[in-house]
């Protein structure tokens, strides 16, 4: 129950893309923004299936900013598809072991933490 | 599941969906005219958007988000991406992207910053502690260049 109508649960469609896209020109350049709710299950899956990797809790699939120099098409943007294409997927740039090691202590920590906490609690 | 980077690090420099690639200037290479950036002009578009955030299974935080603003003669895009990982690591990786309109040129700047947890917790004064580590732009100035930083020198001109 809504006061303005029915939500529109199946945006994205290419026209909400359009609605959500704000842009401005400024001396031959188009600088555009496009701010969407985050992505549902199923383009999740399908992201994820994609790229090979689990996708991050809250991922904005649709969103993006560009920048198009309009005299030459010349257009560059940023969006989360290709950024999550660029993180490691294999174990090569894995956090050192260092790193793991002080992060397997400080999980402990965290753990008897609670534990206390919920003790005196 | 296969392993993969579970910090969602990325080297994410934007993706160019037409026209030319950017080119590295070994020699002329211009920086960001960061002096121009500081001056009082007017800011005709300013918008921020999230691409995607993760907290790490509550261990910390990766985001990455675009901040940009357009002037009347220039522009910058900051893409950025956040991850602290708490009691180990913080992690910022910049791409800026600026550009002055009456030239036509495009300076595309690529930087990588991470320092342990607990040398960028000495850094600052305890008691704004929590909102410093929820704060990039705070955080920032307070990581040290353990990685170079790899001024980009990506330069695409259009005249």
């Amino acid at each position: 129950m809504s006061f303005n109508g029915p939500l529109d649960e199946n945006f994205p469609t290419p026209a909400a893309a359009d609605k959500s896209t704000v842009s401005y020109v400024q001396k031959g350049f188009k600088i555009s923004a496009r701010k969407l709710p985050i992505s549902k299950s199923e383009p999740i899956d399908e992201m994820s299936k994609k790229l090979g990797i689990p996708i991050p809790e809250m991922i904005f699939g649709d969103n993006m900013v560009s920048i198009e120099h309009l005299a030459t098409g010349w257009r560059l943007e940023f969006n989360a598809y290709d950024a999550l294409d660029r993180v490691d997927k294999t174990d090569k740039n894995m956090l050192k072991v260092a790193y793991s090691k002080e992060w397997s202590s400080s999980r402990y920590n965290y753990i008897r933490f609670n534990v206390l906490l919920s003790l005196i609690l | 599941m296969k392993p993969f980077d579970w910090s969602y690090t990325t080297d994410y420099k934007g993706t160019i969906t037409k026209g030319k690639p950017f080119e590295l200037e070994k020699e002329n290479a211009e920086p960001i005219p960061i002096e121009l950036l500081k001056r009082p002009d007017p800011i005709l578009f300013f918008e921020e958007v999230v691409l995607f955030e993760s907290e790490l299974d509550d261990n910390g935080i990766s985001i990455l988000s675009c901040k940009l603003r357009v002037m009347p003669d220039r522009m910058l895009l900051l893409c950025r991406q956040f991850m602290r990982l708490d009691d180990v690591l913080v992690r910022i990786r910049d791409t800026r992207i600026y550009v002055d309109f009456n030239l036509g040129k495009v300076i595309r700047d690529y930087t990588e910053k991470e320092d342990g947890f607990d040398k960028v917790k000495k850094v600052q004064m305890p008691p704004a502690y929590f909102y410093i580590f929820r704060n990039p732009c705070t955080l920032s100035f307070a990581i040290e260049f353990r990685i170079p930083s790899q001024v980009g020198l990506d330069l695409s001109s259009f005249l």
